[in-house]
């Protein structure tokens, strides 16, 4: 038990983010422009308004593409996405099998200094998930921070200079199991609370990140529908539509018509872009579809012509700040490739 | 008006930017902590939703700091409910959770993060009521009576609910089993 000072000062030893100059600015900018309705034009108002304006006009019933509303997407995006939608091939789990998911990453991670500065390095996880065909049985989720690790800003001298020498270290490879992957048979906490808390397994509902067979089963089944609500969903935020949209593809409990369903949404998105024809994550080839905020670009990586997604990139593209300052523009500051099958054992990679 | 005026209420875009200059850091720092770099989103979501719903705002009932801690408290829970996808991305890289996630690569050797981890988890699974009146008092620095305000109970309620759940952490969170909290995929 913890005495009342010792509560006191795990309360205020939580971590709170900096408020930026830049982050406060634009949230005072936010709060004119709110005072200013008819000079609102841009950011997340003008995005949720142009995606309520499709639902309206195309209604749940429209038909893609005979009568629905026109891409927005560049040509080149319509075109992978079209040949994608038509590509996806049918996942099928049966009885005693598991989906197996592996994501191999390289992740940003930002170290600030007493000094205020920043050093960046990317760092290496192989994620490796089975999930069983009853989502009830066992799950098994093996994670391993490899210690390898990729400068951006610093060097691991600097590093041990500045008594942040740890990142060195070898690396770690931890396993977790349980039921509906709830680690220890303990359904993880989340803070402020979760509608799935307490429900049995296959009355979850999950999220866009977490997406269920329940959740997947809710979306809507028109590409315009499912664009409007995960425009809504994402608070307008872009880069978190095509986050929210690949953890669907990425998902062993979605359809080969959910996936089409999705890459035809994806073609209402302005200003979605092929960034890159030959994109190539951990060996996989792909196009890279991205979109950007003026200073990052969020990309998915997908095989067209299987229709498979393969993972996805954020790359900064303009001279760093704050935590990035010091990474030149166009550097890819953060990739996942995925690799998805259906393993025959728990723990087995698939052939 | 000003924002130190808590008889009228605030009524032009002046008045909101002061009011923006007296609480926004103390309402980052709040939200901050309740949802990592999501909150720089909040603040002005926050100034905004007061912004429109000014008529709403009633000077004999809340003072305006309470008004806004009020507005960003149901944003927070909104969002929290939501449940973000923790992908590390786009707005997250300049926020402490990225930093958080270096240093809790240490956590195990530290005492006072240990338990704030700990802490972190414990308050996780506390209910919205209880989780409210906490953050509200330690995070915010309301008093009961605003938090009577904001929360739309009581301030008997407000203080015997402080120390029920305070009383709560200081048994439950030491036994917080972190390692069932490592999220893995």
């Amino acid at each position: 038990m913890w005495t009342d000072s010792e509560l006191d000062q795990a309360l205020a030893d939580q971590p709170a983010p900096a408020f930026s100059p830049a982050a406060r600015a634009r949230a005072l900018a936010a709060l004119r422009a709110a005072d200013a309705p008819s000079a609102r034009r841009g950011g997340k108002a003008w995005w949720l308004a142009a995606a309520a304006a499709v639902a309206v006009a195309t209604g749940v019933t429209a038909t893609f593409l005979s009568g629905g509303p026109a891409p927005q997407a560049s040509a080149a995006a319509v075109r992978s996405l079209e040949q994608a939608s038509g590509g996806s091939a049918e996942v099928t789990v049966g009885p005693g099998q598991y989906f197996y998911r592996s994501s191999h990453s390289w992740a940003l991670d930002a170290i600030q200094l007493k000094s205020g500065k920043y050093l960046d390095v990317r760092q290496e996880t192989v994620s490796d998930l089975w999930i069983p065909a009853k989502r009830s049985d066992v799950w098994l989720a093996r994670t391993q921070t490899t210690g390898r690790h990729t400068w951006i800003v610093g060097s691991d001298e600097e590093a041990v200079a500045e008594g942040q020498g740890d990142i060195l270290r070898p690396g770690v490879q931890s396993e977790h199991s349980g039921p509906c992957g709830d680690w220890g048979g303990r359904q993880v906490p989340e803070l402020g609370g979760s509608p799935d808390d307490g429900k049995p397994c296959d009355q979850r509902i999950g999220t866009w990140g977490n997406p269920t067979p329940r959740f997947i089963a809710q979306l809507p089944t028109d590409p315009a529908a499912l664009y409007a609500k995960l425009v809504a969903d994402s608070q307008g935020d872009k880069a978190e539509v095509l986050r929210n949209a690949a953890a669907v593809l990425s998902s062993g409990d979605a359809s080969r018509a959910v996936r089409s369903t999705v890459y035809k949404a994806l073609m209402l998105m302005p200003g979605l872009d092929v960034t890159d024809n030959a994109a190539n994550l951990d060996g996989q080839r792909g196009v890279a579809l991205g979109v950007s905020n003026g200073t990052l670009r969020q990309e998915i990586v997908i095989d067209p012509a299987s229709g498979r997604y393969i993972g996805e990139r954020l790359v900064n593209l303009v001279a760093g700040t704050d935590a990035l300052a010091g990474v030149p523009a166009g550097t890819v500051v953060d990739f996942t490739a995925v690799t998805t099958g259906v393993a025959e054992k728990i723990g087995v990679a698939p052939r | 008006m000003t924002a130190t005026d808590e008889a009228a209420p605030p009524g032009h875009l002046a008045d909101f930017e002061q009011l923006f200059e007296a609480h926004a850091d103390d309402l980052h720092r709040y939200l901050g902590r309740l949802v990592g770099g999501v909150a720089d989103d909040l603040v002005a979501d926050t100034f905004v939703a007061a912004l429109k719903g000014r008529d709403g705002f009633d000077p004999a009932r809340a003072s305006p700091r309470a008004w806004l801690f009020g507005i960003a408290n149901n944003l927070a829970r909104n969002h929290l409910r939501r449940r973000k996808r923790e992908t590390a991305a786009t707005a997250r890289l300049a926020d402490a959770a990225r930093v958080e996630s270096h240093e809790n690569r240490v956590v195990e050797q530290v005492d006072a993060q240990l338990r704030a981890r700990q802490l972190a988890a414990a308050i996780a699974e506390l209910d919205d009521a209880d989780r409210d009146v906490l953050l509200l008092t330690s995070w915010a620095g309301l008093d009961s009576n605003e938090i009577a305000e904001v929360l739309g109970i009581p301030a008997g309620t407000v203080r015997s609910r402080l120390h029920r759940v305070r009383r709560h952490l200081r048994v439950a969170a030491p036994r917080m089993d972190l390692g069932s909290t490592d999220d893995v995929d």
